[in-house]
């Protein structure tokens, strides 16, 4: 279960540096209604960015420090 | 071999591991939660002293300021291209993207004498091109569509949201340095707009067609005020003070005590209390009450403002007031209601009304949620456009140009 736990969030951790590096960043200008700078902007594009990153600062960490935890756990018990 | 659970139910051994890694999975996941959730402002956690009420502006101020001035300063492609992006939504926010430019420029020329000619530079390209495409174009070129839906109540028409933002930008300027034409410029819109919020029964003049603005005739008296400054006058303060009490009387929500948004020519009430114009309208009644403007921002602080974990928003609309999301409120965040424009107006209210701590969770759901871009010494919020990031400038560097009113002796 640890090891599901830290998959998951390395996949959201993926997720947002697969989306930044695609310079999908200046799309979230979508969320105050206004169409991303050069282009004529998707706006789920932007809405793809915005949820990779909260994925990746709030999921993600939780997902790790919980793999973590009940790793911790399962050593502790197998002693 | 079967176990007996505590309820009685008898459950095969490899199913009972299978429930116990659960339950220790979701264990894990709730104290992770406890850990992390609390922490995470420490992540994006604002610097001491954003907004400052003297001297140079924080780092994040300048940052600011220097994307704002190179969108001007490079003209063309650069500033043509962030203002279009804009009105393709709301040709309103091209507009009041200037009127919040000009008031921070002025802030940080009075606060930094060495940038006053650069800034001042600005200020006046920036004013120049707006009367002229107001001059060639008419005023419905800053406004929104809805503007010809039907006659304006008084005749001929004209729009207190443009009179009295350019009368702002004129007033803020001279008060930076004076320019006699632009002078003459502000007198006569004060001079027009003073005429028709005289003639009107709640001593408000119209935005849109039989619609009035708090937002805007308090801007308006702001106008007045700075030309009181400027002419040595208290005729702003007495036709705000006049205001006032017509709005206390008629314009405040009596479940909040708030006051309303907007109303039609004779006062009937449109919109209830809206956070996209209180936290700006308790900015301007500093100028003509301070007390009722402290007493507002206190009741909009409760109202609309919220904290949790160290992160700060508001809300558009009060619990008792059931509003629409719509263009000035901004996208709200369902559950806890934080609206994008009300959030970001209550930093300028939050900085003017010297609310530190509020300011500071207000700024750390920015870098949170509003994804800053740093390039070079240059900020700008990605979820954001340039009418957002000039509020935020004229937020953070809000303060000298208010005190040299009072300086001039128009205190209230």
């Amino acid at each position: 279960m640890s090891r599901l736990l830290a998959l998951g969030a390395a996949l959201l951790v993926a997720a947002f540096a697969a989306c930044h590096l695609l310079g999908l960043r200046e799309h979230v200008s979508v969320l105050s209604g206004t169409a991303p700078p050069g282009s004529g902007g998707d706006a789920s594009l932007g809405v793809a960015y915005a949820l990779s990153w909260f994925g990746g600062v709030v999921l993600a960490p939780i997902l790790a420090i919980a793999a973590g935890v009940l790793a911790a756990v399962d050593r502790l018990r197998s002693r | 071999m079967t176990d007996l659970s505590p309820t009685g139910v008898v459950v095969r051994p490899g199913a009972a591991g299978r429930l116990r890694r659960l339950g220790a999975a979701a264990l894990s996941l709730l104290v992770a939660t406890a850990v992390w959730l609390p922490s995470l402002q420490l992540f994006f956690r604002h610097e001491p002293g954003e907004h400052r009420a003297s001297g140079a502006l924080s780092p994040r101020g300048e940052a600011l300021l220097a994307h704002q001035l190179s969108l001007w300063d490079e003209g063309g492609a650069a500033q043509d291209a962030a203002l279009a992006r804009m009105r393709a939504t709301n040709a309103e926010w091209d507009f009041m993207g200037r009127t919040f430019l000009v008031l921070g420029l002025a802030n940080a020329a009075l606060r930094d004498p060495g940038a006053e000619a650069r800034h001042l530079a600005v200020i006046d390209r920036i004013v120049d091109e707006t009367l002229a495409l107001e001059r060639e174009r008419g005023m419905l070129h800053f406004m929104m569509p809805y503007a010809t839906r039907g006659p304006f109540v008084q005749q001929p028409a004209r729009s207190l949201f443009v009179d009295g933002e350019i009368a702002l930008m004129l007033g803020a300027r001279a008060l930076v340095a004076r320019r006699a034409d632009l002078e003459a410029e502000l007198d006569a819109r004060v001079a027009e707009m003073r005429s028709r919020m005289e003639r009107s029964p709640m001593l408000s003049a119209e935005s849109y067609p039989d619609e009035c603005w708090t937002f805007c005739n308090t801007l308006a008296l702001g106008a007045m005020r700075m030309a009181d400054a400027l002419r040595g006058e208290r005729r702003g303060l007495d036709l705000g003070r006049r205001w006032l009490a017509a709005a206390r009387a008629r314009l405040v929500d009596p479940r909040t005590g708030l006051l309303v948004s907007s109303y039609t020519h004779d006062g009937r009430i449109l919109d209830g209390p809206e956070g996209s114009s209180l936290w700006l309208v308790a900015h301007a009644l500093l100028l003509i009450d301070p007390d009722f403007a402290r007493d507002q921002y206190a009741r909009a602080r409760r109202e609309l403002g919220a904290e949790l974990l160290g992160f700060g928003w508001a809300r558009e609309w009060p619990r008792s007031w059931s509003g629409p999301e719509d263009v000035d409120s901004g996208p709200i965040v369902p559950l806890v209601g934080a609206s994008a424009g009300s959030s970001g107006l209550a930093l300028l209210g939050a900085a003017a009304f010297g609310d530190a701590p509020y300011l500071g969770t207000l700024l750390t759901s920015l870098d949170l949620a509003a994804f800053p871009i740093r390039e070079g010494g240059r900020l700008r919020y990605a979820a954001s456009n340039q009418v957002g990031d000039a509020a935020l400038l004229y937020a953070l560097s809000f303060g000298p140009l208010w005190q040299r009113i009072a300086a001039a002796g128009g205190a209230p």
